[in-house]
């Protein structure tokens, strides 16, 4: 079989893409409560990590999992994020796409770290806003008080960003664990994947 | 025959659209005189009252003139900090409303055929824009299956009362759904040769016109002027 991505492939990968992006958005709803954005990353890992599983079992060919990565922070930037999302997304799914590489594409147990690694493109979300903070600051300091600013400074700084990215990754390792269980548990049984 | 990229031609391009939204991306970075982002929110509403979105067009304007009195509020900072916090979220939206406004212009008035037509002249390779594609094909019988698997879970009585049961419960069946749903796709796309090589034939024209031509010069001479003077 020929190792190029084939026309059912890459549909395949925009039904999938588009999946994800539902599903994102759904989970994206806990964002309501402001202080929950912070594991956002974590949980958003847990609960895809089963469509991305099955995704990489489907389609085990090279750039698979980088076209389906790139696409979701393209409708981001369409629907207003900026750049720094895109940049951000194209550096991480990169390295995750060669940690698939790593595994020959077939490897369950490169695809759940590749699954980790890709998790943590959605961090990029809140580096811009990391990036904005200084300006943010200055608009809401005259407004909301010292206080506020100060302690907004302490939860949004960068050590704070490490745990929200190893809270992504740790997220993305389980969620492709758990996708891997539910891989042999249905989607094998429903000949869906081999 | 060719038909033009929309009906009327008061809309500007996918192509256009897009660029602006990269551009106005720019403002949340580096804010702009807020007399320039009225222009811009007030064009972007005419836009969308052009294109026959009427209702986004005034309520996009409506809730950035609330966004904008808002800020012109001031003595918040004895409310209690639990309502402090939600209000915070105001001033993110007022930062990111121009993209977010310039995003929804891009998604609601272009068709799929015109943002495939202008994926082929921007010459974008085909194993991204058959996702891009796809997507927008797949999009209305997804959201059709979702409804059934619904219904099914509520016959069940399958709740959201634990989350990680009902993701799975959602999960599984759209997944093996899809599944089905792409071989139909994938051999309906075959059939109608989607891999054959050369030049396609497409229904819809993108041109150039007058509205794509000030809709970003406009918005280059205001967020470009702004960022380098």
């Amino acid at each position: 079989m020929s190792n190029k991505l084939q026309v059912k492939d890459l549909i395949t990968i925009g039904v999938f893409a588009l999946i994800y992006i539902i599903g994102m958005f759904t989970i994206g709803m806990i964002g309501v409560v402001p202080i929950l954005f912070l594991i956002y990353p974590t949980i958003l890992g847990i609960f895809m990590g089963v469509l991305t599983m099955l995704f990489m079992a489907k389609v085990q060919k090279p750039w698979a999992l980088f076209i389906f990565g790139m696409i979701t922070p393209i409708v981001m930037v369409a629907m207003g994020h900026t750049y720094v999302v895109l940049l951000h997304a194209f550096v991480v799914v990169l390295i995750a796409e060669m940690v698939r590489r790593k595994g020959n594409y077939k490897s369950f147990k490169a695809n759940i770290y590749a699954n980790g690694i890709f998790n943590l493109w959605i961090c990029g979300s809140l580096m811009q806003m990391l990036l904005v903070k200084d300006q943010y600051l200055e608009l809401t300091e005259p407004m909301m008080g010292e206080a506020y600013a100060n302690a907004l400074e302490r939860l949004i700084n960068l050590p704070n960003m490490g745990l929200v990215y190893l809270g992504a990754l740790i997220g993305g390792v389980l969620g492709g664990y758990l996708g891997y269980k539910m891989l042999n548990k249905h989607f094998i049984k429903a000949g869906i994947v081999k | 025959m060719k038909v033009q990229a929309n009906k009327n031609s008061h809309t500007a391009n996918p192509i256009s659209k897009f660029l602006a939204v990269i551009m106005l991306g720019l403002t949340v970075v580096n804010p702009i005189h807020p007399v320039y982002r009225w222009i811009i929110v007030l064009f972007i509403s005419c836009l969308l009252y052009l294109s026959g979105e009427k209702k986004e067009a005034f309520k996009s304007v409506a809730i950035y003139l609330f966004l904008f009195r808002f800020m012109a509020l001031s003595n918040l900072e004895k409310l209690h900090p639990l309502i402090k916090i939600p209000l915070s979220f105001l001033f993110i939206g007022q930062m990111f409303y121009l993209p977010f406004l310039a995003g929804k212009y891009f998604l609601r008035t272009s068709d799929v055929g015109s943002i495939i037509s202008s994926m082929d002249i921007l010459k974008i390779p085909s194993s991204f824009s058959i996702p891009i594609a796809v997507m927008f094909r797949f999009f209305p019988s997804y959201k059709e299956e979702r409804a059934n698997i619904k219904l099914a879970m509520k016959i069940r009585g399958i709740s959201f009362k634990n989350p990680f049961k009902y993701m799975e419960y959602i999960m599984v069946p759209s997944l093996i759904l899809s599944s089905n749903i792409i071989d139909d796709i994938a051999k309906a796309a075959e059939t109608k040769c989607i891999a054959a090589p050369g030049r396609k034939t497409r229904y819809r024209d993108i041109s150039f016109n007058c509205i794509d031509i000030l809709y970003l010069s406009l918005i280059l001479v205001l967020v470009g002027g702004s960022i380098l003077w």
